[in-house]
């Protein structure tokens, strides 16, 4: 038997696929269903990408992460800045 | 092309019933790549229909000028399909078998533990390999239309495509006799 023509074989296998034949129903009483109404309103345009956006940073994520960031750099650093202001307040 | 234009513009404006021909017509080929990326039955079933769902809803977005419908519709499953897989644990890998089928004679003389070893061999490719692989491979889609799905250049469709094949024929060693 050749590579090939296994690999031919193997290939003709997957492309082998059943569909249910009450799939396309399935998907209509989805689709009719009233959560499935396509909205009268034009979608912003944020919304409208989402489904093919394979970005995770959103604004929410962005000002989560930040304010992280900043509550951990005032835990690490917030000795020092106390002393500066300390230091600043005594005029020293 | 043009009657399925008519009927993207029929749901459009109100008649939902017109997304029957979309799904009818698209059906398989969204089973052919749901099916050879996931491996869960039950999985590919859900995932099939919220892609169809997921067009309905966001069907105003759709641009003829930019996509044919179906790269679109193959776009939505990719990034579903993709992180399906992500969020899959570990402890649940499990070899991707073939879609619903039949064995066919050829499929007993070729052998089962090669065939069996292939679909082992796709079910450990990274996403990023599996999806471009299906989509060039097993659907026979042009460079053209992955990239614009993968959203990535054609010289990194053939260089995915290429690491793809390369993995599959260490497989397929053993098996050589003779043939390329």
């Amino acid at each position: 038997m050749k590579r090939k023509e296994i690999y031919t074989a193997w290939k003709n296998r997957r492309k082998d696929v059943e569909v249910d034949a009450g799939f396309a129903d399935r998907v209509m009483q989805r689709v009719l269903a009233p959560q499935g109404q396509p909205s009268g309103d034009a979608p912003s345009p944020r919304r409208a990408n989402h489904i093919l956006d394979r970005r995770t940073w959103d604004i929410p994520t962005m000002a989560a992460l930040l304010l992280v960031s900043l509550t951990v750099g005032l835990l690490r650093y917030g000795s020092v800045i106390a002393l500066l202001i300390l230091m600043g307040s005594t005029g020293y | 092309m043009t009657d399925e234009i008519e009927a993207i513009r029929r749901v459009l404006s109100g008649d939902v019933d017109a997304f029957r021909l979309l799904v009818v017509r698209y059906e398989r080929p969204l089973m052919v790549f749901v099916g050879n990326l996931l491996a869960d039955a039950h999985q590919r079933e859900d995932i099939a229909q919220d892609v169809f769902l997921a067009a309905f809803r966001q069907l105003e977005t759709f641009d003829p000028k930019r996509s044919r419908f179906c790269t679109w519709l193959l776009t939505i499953a990719r990034n579903k399909c993709v992180n399906a897989i992500k969020r899959k644990t570990p402890e649940f890998h499990e070899d991707l078998a073939p879609p619903a089928r039949t064995r066919t004679p050829y499929d007993e003389a070729v052998g089962n533990e090669c065939l069996a070893r292939l679909d082992r061999a796709l079910s450990e490719l990274p996403p990023r390999l599996k999806t471009v692989f299906v989509l060039a491979e097993i659907m026979d889609r042009p460079v053209e239309e992955i990239a614009q799905i993968e959203g990535i250049k054609h010289s990194s469709v053939r260089s995915r495509l290429s690491r793809a094949k390369k993995r599959l024929r260490v497989i397929l060693e053993p098996y050589a006799q003779g043939g390329s």
